[in-house]
């Protein structure tokens, strides 16, 4: 059974004067240690489709299901990236790692343990004490990262999480996530609106057109790229054809609309 | 490199050394102020520049100290007027943020509480100040219950529009950790207002004394705001003038303290 399925969702926004349709039927499965990307021109709904499988929006129409093994489980099964790290600049980075254990009671020496261990593995163990101001964009990311994957999530919800890091750093930083998340076998959606970006991480990638948010097509990566850390497939001979391909549709898109 | 090393070192003592004289001559010119500012007032009193049954005089003042701290009567009056204000700012302080937290936890709440907020924050609460006065009987409660009334309003309106101010993404991150309403508020949103929270306690410190003074005048039998009056009716400058040094002394002591406070709830950046 898939890890996700999205059913039939649509979700409206409305306000006094009109509406709009944001998701118009979008239907997509995701399996274990799958990373899938949504890809899109800005206004197609991406990060409306993301806060919905997250459970932070109520979708006006259709279903999300999350396979659970332990339905008693209190504990959330997705982690959320944003845009921007969203550290609390008045928590150290150990206290900000440890808010998951804290929001859901298990603030205990185990945990605090386990923080101290996911910050080594992101390499921040040395400055766990230290505030969110002290350190660099790229260093802060890999603390959100930490504070994502201590409480375990089966699935992390990537809303273009290297978007506001310089080239360098995101390149960095995306060899790193894609490492952890083969590491730990965690499920990954990421939305982003870079296309090598997306072929970069992705095992599959979703091509949403805009107005309403429609699927328009999904790309499969193939096989000898998927294995290749990011910053590899970019180097990859195959790498140009299938931005070409996914290019070709984006451009058809945009031309397709109106303005 | 050694060599190298030592330039470096003299260069950031020349620069410690300038902040050192930079402070004080800014301590220096303070002084001068203060020395400026009582000397001429004693001097202009003394040559009859300005009237000395209206204006006093420094000396005047000092000897009216010495009278009143020895007799011991000064502390009485300090004593009653400080607690007074310091209840009074910590009521309408308090008060106030759990107003603000209350408008924040319902939405539909202080949308209907909203036109009320504005005409209440608009009136002059000295105005109340007879009502509150025969509501509350003629005594220290009435007092208190003036410098609070004067200062809640404000306060809520400040302190609610900081926690709507913060960034949703921060709410965002919380919720898809699981948290609650409850958790957003203690995780994020109050410790987010905090720098409102202080500036609005700055505020206050300044608006509590106004409505203790103004609550003295009108019913007390102690206090500095009682000594105005009484100096006031028996036309007794010195003691009007003496009262309002010492409001100013314990006025800036309080904010002082506030500022220690700041120092300890912010976190500056390195």
């Amino acid at each position: 059974m898939s890890l996700l399925t999205v059913n039939h969702l649509s979700h409206h926004y409305h306000s006094k004067a009109d509406y709009t349709i944001a998701l118009d039927n979008i239907n997509f499965t995701l399996e274990h240690g799958e990373f899938v990307s949504i890809l899109g021109p800005s206004g197609c709904g991406k990060t409306t489709l993301l806060s919905i499988v997250a459970g932070l929006i109520k979708p006006t129409k259709g279903t999300i299901s999350l396979v659970e093994e332990d339905p008693s489980y209190k504990i959330p099964q997705m982690g959320y990236m944003l845009q921007q790290d969203y550290l609390f600049p008045w928590k150290s980075i150990k206290d900000n790692v440890l808010l998951g254990p804290k929001i859901s009671k298990r603030l205990n020496e185990e945990s605090t343990k386990r923080a101290l261990e996911i910050l080594k593995e992101v390499g921040l163990d040395n400055i766990a004490d230290a505030y969110p101001d002290e350190l660099s964009g790229g260093m802060r990311q890999r603390a959100a990262l930490a504070r994502t994957l201590i409480n375990d999530p089966k699935l992390l919800l990537l809303d273009e999480p290297f978007s506001a890091l310089d080239f360098q750093t995101k390149l960095r930083l995306e060899d790193f996530v894609s490492q952890m998340l083969k590491q730990y076998e965690k499920a990954a959606l990421l939305v982003t609106h870079d296309i090598s970006e997306a072929i970069a991480m992705s095992d599959r990638i979703i091509l949403l057109k805009a107005r309403p948010g429609k699927i328009k097509q999904v790309f499969t990566v193939n096989e000898e790229l998927r294995h290749l850390p990011p910053f590899q497939t970019r180097q990859h001979p195959s790498f140009p054809s299938i931005f070409d391909a996914i290019w070709k549709e984006m451009s058809a898109l945009e031309q397709e609309e109106p303005n | 490199m050694n060599k190298k090393n030592q330039t470096d070192q003299k260069l950031h003592e020349a620069y410690v050394k300038k902040l050192k004289i930079e402070k004080r001559w800014i301590r220096i010119w303070q002084l001068v102020i203060f020395i400026a500012f009582f000397s001429l007032w004693e001097l202009a009193s003394k040559l009859k520049w300005i009237d000395p049954l209206l204006f006093s005089s420094p000396s005047k003042v000092w000897n009216l100290f010495i009278d009143k701290a020895s007799d011991g009567s000064l502390w009485v009056h300090i004593n009653v007027t400080v607690l007074e204000t310091i209840a009074g700012f910590l009521i309408g302080t308090l008060a106030g943020i759990l107003l603000a937290a209350l408008l924040w936890w319902s939405t539909s709440f202080s949308k209907v509480i909203d036109p009320y907020l504005v005409i209440l924050n608009a009136m002059p609460k000295v105005a109340l100040g007879p009502i509150i006065i025969v509501a509350l009987g003629p005594g220290y409660v009435a007092i208190i219950a003036m410098g609070a009334i004067i200062s809640v309003i404000i306060t809520t309106l400040v302190v609610y529009s900081a926690f709507q101010e913060i960034d949703q993404n921060y709410i965002k991150v919380l919720k898809s950790l699981g948290a609650s309403k409850a958790v957003c508020f203690k995780e994020a949103i109050f410790p987010a207002s905090f720098p409102t929270m202080i500036s609005s306690l700055k505020v206050n410190v300044g608006l509590s004394w106004v409505g203790i003074i103004v609550g003295e005048f009108l019913v007390s039998k102690q206090g500095l705001g009682y000594l105005i009056i009484y100096g006031f009716q028996v036309f007794d400058f010195t003691l009007v003038l003496f009262s309002l040094l010492v409001i100013a002394i314990f006025a800036a002591i309080m904010y002082q303290l506030v500022e220690q406070l700041e120092k300890r709830l912010i976190r500056t950046p390195k």
